[in-house]
């Protein structure tokens, strides 16, 4: 037992990484044909990194080029999470879409172990590990299909964009590197002196990670990738890479350049509002499930960013919160669209749904009012905090301009309950998703009502992340 | 004399060079992941001309695991590519026209 004490921050990545190759095996031992049971081996061992996140203890590796901290065992737990129940929602999806191999399950593991040494990056080479795993992984999942020209050409267009990205944040790196003398985060913001270099990296670094999240004016990639892959795939890609960028930004931008954070912050603010405006106005216009939830996903990133200018223990808090919240609500809105069980789901196939499927309708009703905000649902709470944060910071302007902006974006989400409530179904007979599809779903959904309620114990845990 | 001044020029200008090639180019996708390596390599040698005058290895090191990185995406990049070239029979930038809205 001694000799693995000393591993015990790292404790979650190793046991994903033996997990791995483990469903590498079994996959190839059931031929290709059993994929449930595929399944089952990665969602126990999912269960079991879960533990292992719980069981790691805080500290440091490696010379601190890896840290565990409280910041790390939030996004890594809810990672596990979300990619647990990515691979519920997704099967069905894939197997209708002839998509459905044991890779699926592999890439997703994958992308999940870059999102944990991402969260647990204490080095600028850890870091940029962690990023290129998940971005390799996730280039992948959007190419699975292998016979579909249009998962092809998203895959190409995430490839190049994703590359063009890292290139230049990688190149903000390098500079970081040379100004500071050193890969270490810790020590990179102890550079006393900002000059034009730290300006010049932190601008590289910060489209990098604009680029990443989707952010205005680098934001091209996201409807595309979102739309080309089967929506199993798109529902990884909305959901669980949010979290290793949120670590992006806290670990490099917040504590690695505090030196030119005036100047940063000021880029940061310019591009939350950018995304708010155009995520929500182009989204007005789309009549395509996948297509509305990306432009609906560059808002609400914008939104999020607005919680990381506000900065400080509070402003970071409310951000990390609403990312919970949001991938929460962006798994269940997902979960919904393929339980209907089209390809490329126009917003149609939603069509009263209220008479096809009462549960599910209901589900998507609460995913939909808490996306648009309101009490009690988690989405209110999580927008609630960042405004409120604005307003002690005296950011009064910006946080009109957000409340501005989730209200317009209340005409799609309305749309889709209209559509769902009001209208008449277009095929007759029940929607009819697996039962463990189904327990997840309404799990999803109350879990945003119980959230809005007794946020409590999350708002505590996102405090305690920052709090040192 | 050469000094850090002009490795970092030379740095910067092979970078220019790749992301130019890249929004300018509008035929081939072979192009793209050309200048995605050429992008990587300008950084490469940033990292090098900085560990030389700092007189610190891990400069050096980082060099050798962007190297890696880079041959793994370019693996994925061009078997993204021959999955497009199935699907298409055309590797032509201007002809991504299947996801618009």
């Amino acid at each position: 037992m001694n000799a693995f004490a000393s591993w015990a921050p790292m404790y979650a990545e190793l046991l994903l990484a033996a997990l791995i190759p483990v469903v590498l095996l079994v996959d190839l031992a059931a031929g290709g044909r059993r994929q449930t049971l595929t399944r089952a081996v990665a969602l126990a061992g999912l269960v079991l990194v879960a533990w292992a996140g719980f069981e790691a203890s805080n500290g440091e590796m490696f010379g601190a080029s890896f840290v565990m901290d409280n910041l790390a065992r939030l996004l890594k737990l809810a990672g596990t999470l979300l990619t647990g129940m990515a691979f519920v929602y997704a099967t069905r999806d894939l197997k209708d879409a002839g998509a459905l191999r044991g890779e699926y399950y592999l890439l997703g593991l994958f992308a999940l172990l870059g999102v944990f040494v991402t969260a647990s990056a204490g080095s600028l080479l850890t870091l940029y590990l962690g990023l290129e795993l998940l971005a390799l992984a996730l280039y992948t999942l959007v190419a699975l299909q292998r016979d579909s020209a249009r998962a092809a050409e998203a895959a190409m267009k995430y490839f190049v964009l994703g590359a063009i990205g890292s290139g230049a944040m990688l190149y903000g790196i390098s500079l970081l590197y040379g100004l500071s003398g050193s890969l270490l985060l810790g020590e990179i913001a102890a550079q006393g002196e900002a000059g034009a270099g730290s300006y010049v990296a932190a601008a590289l670094v910060l489209a990098g990670v604009a680029f990443k999240l989707g952010a205005v004016p680098f934001h091209q990639w996201v409807p595309d990738a979102y739309q080309g892959p089967p929506l199993g795939v798109a529902v990884v890609l909305a959901t669980v890479p949010k979290l290793a960028y949120f670590a992006l930004i806290v670990r490099l931008m917040v504590d690695g350049l505090p030196v030119a954070q005036e100047q940063w912050n000021l880029l940061l603010i310019v591009m939350a509002v950018a995304s708010l405006a155009i995520g929500t106005i182009v989204a007005l216009s789309q009549t395509q499930a996948a297509r509305l939830f990306a432009w609906a996903a560059i808002a609400h990133v914008g939104f999020l960013l607005l919680g990381v200018a506000a900065g400080g223990v509070g402003g970071l808090s409310a951000a990390l919160f609403y990312t919970l919240v949001y991938i929460l609500m962006a798994a269940g809105a997902f979960g919904v669209v393929i339980a209907l069980e089209r390809q490329n789901a126009s917003l149609d196939s939603l069509r009263g749904l209220y008479r096809r499927h009462p549960g599910m309708a209901l589900t998507m009703l609460a995913i939909m009012l808490s996306l648009i905000g309101i009490p009690p649902l988690a989405g209110f709470l999580a927008k609630w905090q960042i405004l409120m944060v604005l307003v002690e910071r005296g950011m009064i302007a910006l946080a009109v301009v957000a409340v501005v902006f989730a209200v317009v974006a209340a005409y799609y989400y309305l749309r889709i309950i209209r559509l769902m409530f009001m209208e008449a179904p277009e095929e007759e007979g029940r929607v009819a998703p697996g039962w463990g599809a189904s327990l997840l779903l309404g799990a999803n959904g109350l879990a945003l009502l119980v959230l809005g309620i007794w946020p409590n114990a999350l708002l505590e845990l996102c405090r305690a992340a920052f709090a040192g | 004399m050469i000094g850090l001044p002009h490795l970092l020029t030379l740095s910067a200008v092979l970078f220019a060079i790749a992301v130019c090639g890249i929004f300018i180019n509008r035929r081939s996708v072979i192009l793209l992941l050309m200048c995605v390596e050429l992008l990587l390599l300008a950084v490469n040698f940033n990292f090098v001309a900085f560990a030389w005058y700092l007189g610190d290895l891990a400069g050096q090191v980082f060099v050798f695991f962007i190297l890696t990185v880079a041959a793994a995406e370019a693996a994925i990049g061009l078997a993204i590519l021959v999955v497009l070239f199935r699907n298409r029979i055309s590797v032509n930038v201007d002809e991504f026209r299947l996801l618009k809205g």
